[in-house]
């Protein structure tokens, strides 16, 4: 081996005429850092993130990554971008947490532009800056490849890493060669191989010997057991597998699947239509099935970690960016506005127009020029966050309503220290009856378009019992500049006591506040309607107290509620699907011993059907019926009916 | 059950310590030897060649990138679409540790014809020494313009799609319906004692089937195998002559030729497995390969719709193994052709005059066949009478190891010395 005097680098270079590798140990100064790379903090979604990220960083243009689903024997992360020079990649070896990201080094390796270190050469907003990304694979596996190489070069670079000791070490202390003690967390052997293809660039990272741990996470194996034991147990209720699935190995080390996948696309499919597919699927699950759509239950853990991939990384949306809905995609429009007790307002837009265009909003449709395209096993992600097309409810209110907002804030007159410089961003509040999936609820912060977290359904800890017209939100905030160092080091939470920090959820808790003031308003306008419209109608006290109850509770619009003289639930279904709750009389009226036709018997009937209705207004209206069949509904109305005419009697 | 060695910890803790690479080429294995280069040449590119200059819009430009199906590539059309500007040329191989048969299709092909897009069988590449040669090359070769980035090369036997439900099955249809399969296998499909054909035939018939229903273009299917009669397991291979003896009974010129070749008997079902075994070997050798072929003919035949199966000019070499023992070694091609035809209207009612399309009858195929598998050539011969031909094909082979990081001195070397495989 080459005297320890020569860098790295060049020693990595030298194999390319000795034909030897260069062996080397990967080390960090910090102690923390050394466990980072055992991999004690992150999941496989955010290792696969974080690599997505990575690539992105890099200016590729494509990601492709093969995870050899079901079986994932080994797992792939390839792009286009700018790849490692071997100084860079003697830097990510020797300084584990000391990202060259975001300084002026980043600018002299060509990780950073030439004039702002906060941006990729290719002028992307750098998501990178730890320097520690690329070791969450250590949750996937202890030995992975580097393979990368850059435009020009005539060798493309091979690391060969293996993570944690190595066998015979028991020491974890080392001594660098300037004198500073420092942290083994691993070993690389790194060589150099001519290539053929000199104008070509790209990195991939090949995770091999996946870990079982990881294996099973990503195979569902708990879901999968929980499916064998019980059909071992005649007795119980059998858990069936999720609808949708990637498929099962029967044994791990194995090549055959005992349970072929049940998937919306086909081989047939294009990366797009595979994404549309699976989209739709989840969408169409709520036409089918009442109650929310939960991708914990529809989807095994594959396809989770797919959703999960195409909500964080900074892609195109699947329909249309918020911004960029129309008036005649059948929305209504409001501002936002940046004052602790401000209202929203109407948003003038007409046609064919879109808030980006009337509020000037900058942020992008996934990225700014270049494109960004990422494929998983054959399909292409993108941001699934549906906005138009979703399913109606007994909600009086139908249109969805989109709250837009923008803010700057430089915190002027106070020391930078202490304020963390500027904090801008952009940020959207979409409402509809019903977010598919219920995974949607909730709000996002993205910091550079890219998001480590998912939805927050809390909202960042609001308060209020707003928890029905909460449930009905979709929320992102993108931020343009600040709150970056608010970010924890595992980029999934925030370090809520940056000021930044404090700052967005005082604005989103104005904003929600604006947003119920809102709805409320346009809640009571439709009810106002409706009852005019009914105005003959003699009005029971039942309507009145069901009104107020839900009052109470937040809910301004009364759930329309149908009774139907249909026997089965498909006839209910066509007045269903115009969104009414459907329930069928015959079905929800307890029967009693009188015979019928008689005058008391009908009045009993009447008395009944209203209670009926009532009751599914009140429980509808606290969103309790969600969970539950059509035909379960029915019969939680029957039940409770029948203990009231008990008491009747 | 304590200190058992299976049970929970099977799960937690992996058995082996990971191994690094060795990064140096310098070995040489047998399908580095010249011989090979002239089979990849002649045989699989020439016949790719003629088949994508057949189909395939050629063009100056790139593809644009809008019809994207294939990733990584810039091309892409429904793979229902017919072929044309964009579509990528299907492959399944068997591509060995370096990949070279790829990134000699690629060279032959020459740009920009068509775009690769490739799914490969490696059973060696898991994560050990040799694994990692081939995740480098792997990486390397879909870098290359012409190369579907998404190409891949699976650690499964071939034989594994053999079974429908197996994750190599999976792949099959992923990455499929193919354009040419080349099956370069290391085993053979040569019924002997030894080996487990049975398992490959499997695969074979498996591999038709999804092919048959999922692919309506033209395509290629090469096979390389070793043809060794000494150690023949009679039973199997009469077995696989059975389309044969069947094509014997009821054709006459077909019996005709057969029995200028061979004794009558090895055709009647009675006297067939004792008279096999008395054959000469090279009579078991040309036998074989009209056996093979007329095997799959016989399942082209069988289908719905049929299939035409023509055979095309194959070549032969021999192989040393133990002892400098001599055992020869086939190299086919087969071209299949979907049978479909517009609608005749016999009645005359419609004015549109539909000429059904004319395909080769089974007899026909049989009798080109026999004629093929008789005119084979021995590669090793051609190579030594022709020393232009062969100094070429060295050149290209070296060129082409070089390309994939080998020692190009020290192959000539090893070359000169006789291409002697330690
Ligand atoms: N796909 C890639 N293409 C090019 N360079 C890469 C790629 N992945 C990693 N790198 C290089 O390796 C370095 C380390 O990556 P890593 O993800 O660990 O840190 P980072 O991105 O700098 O910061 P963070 O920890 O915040 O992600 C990067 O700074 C970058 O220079
Ligand atoms: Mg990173």
């Amino acid at each position: 081996m080459s005297s320890s005097q020569q860098s790295l680098a060049d020693q990595i270079r030298q194999s390319e005429t000795t034909r030897r590798w260069v062996e080397t140990t990967l080390s960090t100064d910090e102690r923390v850092l050394a466990r980072i790379t055992d991999g004690i903090y992150r999941q496989p979604a955010s290792a696969l993130r974080e690599l997505i990220s990575n690539a992105y960083d890099a200016d590729a243009t494509e990601v492709i990554i093969l995870t050899d689903a079901p079986r994932f024997s080994e797992i792939a992360v390839r792009d286009n971008g700018r790849g490692l020079s071997p100084e860079i990649l003697e830097h990510l070896i020797l300084h584990i947490g000391g990202s060259p990201k975001r300084s002026d080094y980043g600018k002299f390796l060509g990780v950073a532009a030439p004039d702002n270190s906060t941006k990729s050469p290719g002028g992307r907003t750098l998501i990178g800056k730890l320097g520690i990304g690329l070791f969450s694979v250590a949750q996937f596996t202890h030995h992975f490849l580097i393979i990368t190489k850059t435009a020009g070069d005539k060798y493309r670079t091979v690391a060969d890493i293996t993570l944690g000791l190595m066998e015979g070490q028991t020491q974890r202390t080392t001594v660098n060669e300037d004198g500073r003690s420092g942290f083994t967390t691993g070993h690389a052997r790194i060589w150099r191989e001519h290539a053929e293809d000199v104008e070509s660039q790209g990195t991939e990272i090949k995770l091999l010997d996946l870990l079982p741990r990881t294996r099973a996470e990503l195979a569902s194996e708990d879901i999968w057991t929980r499916v064998a034991s019980e059909t071992d147990d005649p007795q119980a209720k059998a858990t069936t597998p999720p609808r949708l699935h990637i498929g099962r190995m029967t044994t791990p080390q194995g090549d055959v699947l005992d349970h072929q996948p049940q998937l919306p696309w086909t081989e047939a499919d294009s990366p797009d239509e595979r994404f549309c597919k699976f989209v739709g699927a989840v969408r169409a699950s709520a036409d089918t099935h009442t109650g929310s759509v939960d991708l914990e239950t529809l989807c095994d853990h594959y396809l989770q970690t797919l959703w999960t991939l195409a909500l964080a990384a900074p892609l195109e949306y699947f329909q249309v960016h918020p911004f960029d809905l129309r008036k005649e995609d059948g929305l209504s429009f409001f501002e936002l506005e940046n004052a602790p007790r401000g209202q929203a307002t109407n948003l003038p837009i007409s046609g064919s127009e879109t808030a980006r265009k009337s509020l000037k909003l900058q942020a992008p449709d996934g990225t700014f020029g270049q494109p960004f395209k990422v494929f998983i096993d054959g399909m292409r992600l993108r941001r699934p966050i549906l906005y138009l097309g979703l399913p109606r409810t007994a909600n009086a209110l139908q249109t969805p309503l989109l709250f837009v907002g923008r803010h700057q804030q430089h915190f002027e007159g106070k020391p930078r220290v202490l304020s963390g410089g500027s904090l801008s961003f952009e940020a959207y509040l979409f409402w509809a009856p019903k977010i598919v999936p219920k995974q949607h609820q909730g709000v996002v912060l993205r910091v550079g378009n890219a998001s480590g977290s998912l939805f927050d359904r809390t909202f960042m800890g609001y308060q209020i019992q707003e928890q029905q017209r909460t449930r009905q939100l979709t929320a992102e905030i993108f931020v343009h500049e600040g709150l970056d160092d608010a970010l924890n080091l595992d980029r999934e939470s925030f370090n809520y006591a940056h000021p930044h920090y404090q700052y967005l959820v005082k604005w989103l808790h104005s904003a929600l506040r604006q947003f119920a003031n809102k709805h409320k308003e346009l809640g009571a306008a439709l009810h106002a309607e409706r009852v005019a419209a009914h105005g003959l109608e003699v009005r029971t006290g039942i309507d009145d107290s069901v009104a107020k109850a839900l009052k109470e509770r937040g809910v301004e619009d009364v759930p329309k509620v149908v009774l139907a003289d249909v026997s089965t639930l498909d006839e209910a279904g066509g007045l269903r699907s115009e969104g009414a709750v459907v329930l069928r009389r015959d079905v929800v009226l307890p029967p009693s011993g009188a015979r019928r036709g008689t005058r008391l018997e009908r009045d009993r009937r009447h008395t009944a059907g209203s209670k009926a209705m009532a009751l599914a207004q009140l429980l509808h209206g606290w969103g309790l019926m969600d969970t539950l069949t059509y035909g379960e509904q029915e019969k939680l109305i029957r039940d409770i009916l029948e203990i009231m005419m008990v008491e009747a009697k | 059950m304590i200190g058992s060695d299976s049970g929970f910890a099977d799960d937690i803790v992996p058995d082996e310590l990971p191994v690094h690479l060795e990064p140096r080429r310098e070995k040489f294995l047998p399908w580095h030897r010249v011989r090979k280069e002239f089979i990849r040449q002649h045989l699989w590119n020439a016949l790719t060649k003629r088949r994508v200059s057949d189909s395939w819009v050629i063009t100056r430009e790139t593809p644009n990138e809008t019809a994207a199906h294939t990733i990584g590539g810039e091309v892409g059309a429904s793979s229902s679409a017919p072929v044309g500007l964009g579509t990528p040329l299907s492959c399944l191989v068997i591509p060995g540790d370096d990949l070279l048969d790829i990134r000699a299709l690629r060279r032959d092909l020459g740009l920009p014809a068509c775009h690769i897009r490739y799914l490969g069988f490696n059973e060696s590449a898991g994560s050990d020494h040799v694994s990692t040669q081939v995740h480098v090359a792997n990486n390397a070769v879909t870098s290359l313009v012409g190369v579907a980035r998404d190409s891949r090369v699976l650690h499964d036997r071939f034989q594994s799609i053999a079974k429908p439900g197996t994750q190599a099955y999976r792949y099959l249809k992923e990455y499929g319906p193919y354009h040419v399969v080349n099956l370069d296998l290391c085993g053979s499909l040569f019924p002997t004692e030894s080996a487990d054909t049975q398992e490959y035939y499997t695969a074979i018939h498996n591999l038709l089937s999804y092919q048959f229903l999922a692919q309506t273009t033209k395509w290629l299917l090469f096979i390389t195998t070793q043809v060794e009669p000494s150690r023949a397991d009679i039973g199997q291979f009469a077995a696989l002559c059975q389309p044969t003896r069947e094509n014997y009974r009821r054709h006459g010129t077909f019996a005709e030729r057969l029995k200028a070749e061979f004794p009558d008997d090895v055709f009647h079902e009675g006297t067939a497995t004792a008279s096999l075994a008395a054959l000469a070997e090279e009579q078991s050798v040309s036998l074989f390969g009209i056996a093979l072929g007329k095997w799959l003919m016989a399942l082209g035949h069988g289908s719905e719709p049929k299939w035409t199966i023509t055979m095309r000019h194959s070549y032969r070499y021999t192989i040393r193994v133990d002892n400098d023992r001599g055992v020869a070694m086939l190299s086919l091609a087969f071209e299949f052709e979907r049978n479909a035809s517009a609608p005749v209207d016999s009645a005359g009612v419609s004015s549109l005059r539909v000429s059904p399309k004319k395909y080769k009858s089974e007899a026909e195929c049989a009798l080109k066949l026999i004629e093929l598998v008789g005119q084979m050539e021995d590669v090793d011969h051609i190579l030594a009478s022709d020393v232009q031909l062969r100094s070429d094909l060295l050149k290209s082979k070296a060129d082409l190891l070089q390309a994939s990081g080998y020692d190009r001195d020290k192959y000539l070397k090893w070359v000169d010395d006789g291409e002697i495989v330690t």
